[in-house]
Order: C-alpha cells, then structure tokens, then sequence
C-alpha cells in the first residue's frame, strides 16, 4: 500500500471520527467507513525503526526552526 | 457543559475505533492504530511546519490575538509530539498509558493550527501536508 494512500485512508479515518463526534446520529452511516478504513489500516505496514528515527530527527529539526517567538514586523517610517 | 459532553464524545468515539481496530482482522500489516498515530504525527508536524513559515511571512496580516495564539500553539505543539510519539512507544510495547489522551489533544492542535491559518486568509495546510506525509514517508 503507498504512502500516499495510507496518509489518505488516515485522514477520511480522522474526519469520519470528527464527524460522528459532532453528529452522533451519523454513526449507523459511517460505522461500517470507520471499520473498512481500520480494517485496510490494518493491511498497511507501519515505519520501519530507521524510518521512525528520521521522522523524529526531522520533527525536532522543525521544532528548532520555530524556537524564536513569531513577531510582526515593525512599521516602516514613511 | 456542552466542552465536556464534546469531549466525552471525542473520547468515545475514540474508543470505538480502537475497539474496532482491535476486532479488525489483522493481515501482514501492522496495527491500525500504530498506522493511523504515525500517520498522525507525520501529518501533524508537515502542519505545524507550514503553519509556522506561513505566519512567519505573513506575520504583519495577523491580528494581535492571532499572534499570540499562533506563539501558543508553537510553544504547545513540540511538548504534544513528543507525548504522542511517547504514548505510542508504550502503546507498543505493552497497550497501555495515556494514549488516547495524547492522541486527542495532537489532533486539536493540528486543527487548530489549520484553523488558523486559514481564517487568517492562508492556504488549506492540512491538504497539503497530507500529500506531503504520504510522499516522504
């Protein structure tokens, strides 16, 4: 299964949860969507170690980026 | 009232799907669960990244209140990753900890970070990063 298709079957996982948490009466509706989505979830292969690792290290790389506080700049003097 | 009632049901909704991962059958792949919350944070940080270049090009379009909320979410978002990626170690290792807890409070942040951005007049983040996260990982 590609990436791509698992990070999609993730999301229509996330937004089906989203929408029987705010409407419980979808449930009989997405129900049997959110055990299909889990049940080929399931089929997927999840990170190999070394891929974990590059995804921590890339995360803590981003989170480095962002250290300073975002400010708005200051006018300029016309 | 209506905070709690949401969350409880965020909470059960949540247990129903790791009820349901868990009576799935399992093939050759992994967990569900494991999947999803890897794709999660995959997503989440390709989120928090471009929401964080986005205001910082675009900090001078920000009302003072976004401003501060988008600070909040820089300092709140990292502590919440490592706390995901941490519960989902336990979760791993033996099923337990406050995995649930931790999954649903990344998810807030991720959506409020989209939110923001896009009531700020930016770009659908989340798309993006979906895209993003598929094709990298």
């Amino acid at each position: 299964m590609s990436p791509l298709l698992i990070a999609i079957l993730a999301q229509v996982l996330d937004v089906a949860i989203g929408a029987v948490t705010k409407h419980p009466e979808w449930e009989p509706h997405l129900g049997p969507l959110i055990a299909s989505t889990n049940v080929a979830l399931s089929q997927a292969v999840g990170e190999t170690a070394d891929q974990t690792a590059a995804r921590r290290a890339a995360a803590e790389a981003i989170f480095a980026k962002y250290a300073e506080p975002i400010v708005a700049p200051a006018p300029v003097a016309p | 009232m209506r905070r709690v009632a949401t969350a409880t049901a965020m909470l059960l909704a949540i247990a129903m799907v790791l009820c349901l991962s868990a009576c799935a059958t399992v093939g050759q792949g992994e967990d569900p669960v494991v999947v999803h919350t890897q794709q999660t944070l995959a997503v989440g940080q390709a989120v928090y990244d471009s929401a964080m270049a986005w205001c910082t090009a675009n900090a001078a379009n920000l009302s003072p209140a976004g401003l501060v909320l988008v600070n909040k979410l820089r300092v709140d978002f990292p502590p919440a990753y490592r706390a995901l990626d941490t519960a989902l170690d336990l979760y791993k290792a033996g099923k337990t900890g406050d995995y649930v807890v931790a999954l649903t409070k990344f998810q807030d942040l991720v959506g409020q970070l989209t939110a923001l951005v896009t009531s700020a007049g930016g770009p659908d983040i989340k798309a993006a990063a979906v895209t993003k996260a598929g094709g990298t990982s």
